[in-house]
């Protein structure tokens, strides 16, 4: 008798451990509903902060807006996103709708599972012409519309108006008067540190993460002749206008315009509680600055330093994964084209949209600070579309943190940065 | 005939008890078992033959041999990272554990507040890895840190850089370190102090032994046990740094702070050369197992 008791415990216990085993997908279901089935999506995002719960009150509007979709949303930690996107990808148990960046395209598409949107465009509503140029072709791959972007958010300039009043350098439109080329800019600095208080600075953008390899991307790529990083699978930038980039940044440091050793967070912290003139930062800081209601400033694209205007910048762009359900397919198109159409939401987080039909809207102009440099995304010069940006990226960062420390010369630097991309476009 | 048959049947019905009892105690392990070799030995024995790949995870995936070794051999970032772990490992080690003792020795005395000291010691180890990095940058950050800020009120003029220059970024991880996992090494010690009869350290005080030679003569020996286990995980533990550097100086600057784990890390999930980061892991599992065998050996020899 204790023996049966104890064989049929241990089966017991077998049978407890093995389900644990079972898949743990979401399992749609389609709602009893009289006429039509409910089209139920799957929606990933990596977002983090401010811009998921923008995205989560989005979601929630479209589906109080219809009943033909409902759209559930998970939103993922940015730190392992794309291994999970691309992972999902390679095992076909991808969402059936998610949020790339467009520098990731061509590593998702690699895979050989987006769809082409091309295909279902038209039925889906959804209208090339409505978007801007610059990001639109960010999602072209091969002739192919892999993606539908979202919005673009770039390096732009951010400057405390107070400071720049008292210095008299503000003009009758609130923007700053200064000298072309890379002399009038450090010039204006200088006369700002003028009359700043103690412990603030001319000039701040973080120099221990990847700012410091963003801020001369969007310098290198005003130079003509320079924005091109990578072709034919090799570092495209070991040229005279990656240098001059370069030692730009470097004189702002070493003119005392610029201290040294700044971390993420400080550079915010720095230009929000009013210690910085000048920050040289992400769209994405807009809504962070805000919400300092003593703090006056105005956010403009990247003055021209050089030849022509550009920066740093990617795309959210919102990719379909291919799957057997064409309806799901079509339903997805039909969420990206409402949550693109939607932008003056998603524009709160900072972000510029990417359809003109909401830039050019007077709702959109009536915003504070987005309107002034939405203009930027123009001018954005994109990565180049290579399957493992965030390896080249990684290695270059690196290099760039150490320029900005004074621990590699502006040669050096360039040297060894092309060095390094090399070595992993090599593998 | 009768006295020949029933020695037969018993070993028969031994056999068949004994037999009973085996499958039983299969059955007891066998969840246990198929998990554990499911979801740990089967990967380990996958990701050791992923080592002699190469190609982009989820794309392709071609036979390379040694390749992956070789290039590991080669690979100047591979020797920086795994040497900037063994730095770690060297600095943290009699650190954490010597703290972890002196801990233990104050909780473990006479003195007022012992227990709000060991909750207070310990606290810290129950925080997860983000939650502390947040705490400590915080209070590292250059210009807005506040450390920085105390140090400023209190006269100092220079900003001092914790987590921007290397020497003092590794100062900082060890410092975070040690707060967050002294706690468990206290743990430990405390539970082999309290082993110790009173009655060695009554009879020390009557043949007029002070502290000092009381702990010499007859605390660290008989925590000798302890000591090694002690050391022994923090070795391990140390091979593992990663979320530490990771989350406060990203490996930087540059990629002076950068651990092996960070590494492998980033070749397997950021350049997606699985191939590379099997093979990395596996020598890192050779290391920390030759760590180990000479460690076990050094105690053994010192405890006979």
């Amino acid at each position: 008798m204790k023996k049966v008791v104890g064989t049929f415990l241990c089966l017991t216990l077998l049978m407890m451990a093995l389900s644990g085993c079972s898949s743990k997908q979401v399992e749609s279901n389609p709602s009893p509903s009289s006429k039509k089935e409910v089209i139920e999506l799957n929606y990933w995002t990596p977002l983090s902060g401010g811009d998921g719960d923008f995205m989560t009150s989005m979601v929630e509007k479209f589906n109080t807006s219809q009943t033909e979709i409902k759209v559930t949303l998970q939103n993922n930690v940015w730190a392992d996103y794309y291994t999970k996107l691309r992972t999902s990808l390679v095992s076909d148990t991808a969402p059936d709708i998610a949020i790339a960046h467009a520098s990731h395209l061509l590593e998702l598409d690699k895979t050989g599972k987006l769809t082409n949107i091309d295909d279902f465009a038209k039925e889906a509503g959804v209208n090339w012409g409505d978007f801007a140029e610059n990001p639109l072709k960010a999602t072209i791959i091969d002739g192919k519309h892999v993606a539908i972007p979202n919005d673009t958010h770039c390096i732009i300039m951010y400057y405390n108006t107070d400071y720049f009043k008292t210095a008299g350098l503000l003009d009758e439109n609130g923007k700053i008067i200064m000298d072309d080329g890379a002399d009038g800019f450090i010039q204006m600095l200088e006369k700002v540190k003028a009359v700043l208080p103690a412990g603030a600075y001319p000039f701040v953008s973080a120099t221990d993460n990847v700012c410091a390899f963003w801020n001369w991307y969007a310098l290198y790529s005003q130079i003509d002749g320079g924005g091109e990083f990578i072709k034919d699978n090799k570092a495209a930038f070991n040229n005279e206008p990656a240098r001059k980039a370069a030692q730009v940044l470097v004189d702002l440091r070493d003119k005392g315009l610029w201290p040294k050793n700044i971390s993420d967070e400080s550079a915010y912290d720095l230009f929000k509680t009013g210690k910085a003139a000048v920050h040289f930062a992400g769209v994405w800081a807009t809504g962070n600055y805000e919400s300092n209601k003593d703090l006056h400033f105005a956010a403009v694209p990247l003055p021209k330093i050089f030849d022509k205007e550009a920066t740093w910048g990617d795309s959210h762009t919102l990719i379909i994964p291919k799957q057997d359900n064409k309806e799901k397919e079509i339903a997805a198109a039909k969420f990206a084209n409402w949550l693109t159409s939607d932008g003056i939401d998603w524009a709160a987080a900072g972000h510029v949209p990417s359809k003109t039909t909401v830039t050019e809207s007077s709702e959109f102009k009536a915003l504070k600070y987005r309107p002034d440099y939405a203009k930027a995304i123009e001018t954005v010069n994109y990565y180049p579309q290579i399957t493992n940006i965030s390896g080249v990226t990684d290695a270059v960062i690196a290099d760039f943190v150490a320029m900005m420390k004074g621990n590699l010369t502006v040669d050096q630097t360039i040297n060894k940065a092309a060095e390094d991309v090399n070595a992993i476009l090599a593998k | 005939m009768r006295s020949r048959a029933k020695p037969k049947e018993n070993i028969i019905t031994k056999r068949k008890s004994e037999a009973k009892y085996n499958i039983s105690a299969w059955l007891f392990i066998l969840p246990f078992l198929i998990l554990y070799l499911v979801f740990m030995i089967y990967p380990i024995i996958s990701g050791f033959l992923t080592s002699f790949t190469t190609g982009q995870f989820g794309i392709e995936s071609k036979f390379n041999g040694l390749g992956n070794y070789i290039y590991m051999m080669k690979d100047k970032y591979f020797w920086q990272a795994l040497g900037n772990t063994l730095l770690f490992v060297i600095i943290s080690t009699p650190t954490i554990v010597i703290f972890g003792l002196l801990f233990s020795l104050i909780v473990n005395s006479a003195i007022k507040g012992t227990t709000f000291l060991r909750s207070s010691f310990f606290i810290p180890y129950m925080l997860s890895i983000s939650v502390t990095t947040s705490i400590w940058k915080f209070i590292l950050q250059p210009y807005t840190g506040f450390l920085n800020g105390l140090l400023h009120q209190m006269g100092v003029k220079d900003e001092i850089y914790w987590l921007g220059s290397t020497p003092l970024a590794w100062l900082s991880i060890l410092i975070v370190t040690l707060w967050w996992t002294v706690g468990f090494n206290m743990i430990l010690f405390l539970a082999g102090l309290q082993e110790i009869p009173d009655s060695l350290y009554e009879a020390a005080s009557i043949d007029g032994a002070n502290s000092w030679e009381k702990f010499c003569s007859i605390t660290l020996p008989s925590l000798r046990g302890v000591i090694a286990l002690v050391v022994q995980l923090q070795i391990v533990a140390s091979f593992k740094l990663f979320g530490q550097p990771w989350l406060l100086t990203g490996g930087g600057p540059g990629t002076s702070t950068r651990p092996i784990v960070q590494y492998i890390y980033q070749t397997a999930f950021r350049s997606w050369d699985s191939g590379y980061a099997s093979a990395m892991s596996f020598i890192l599992f050779i290391v920390i197992g030759l760590f180990t065998l000479i460690h076990n050996k050094l105690s053994q020899r010192i405890e006979g």
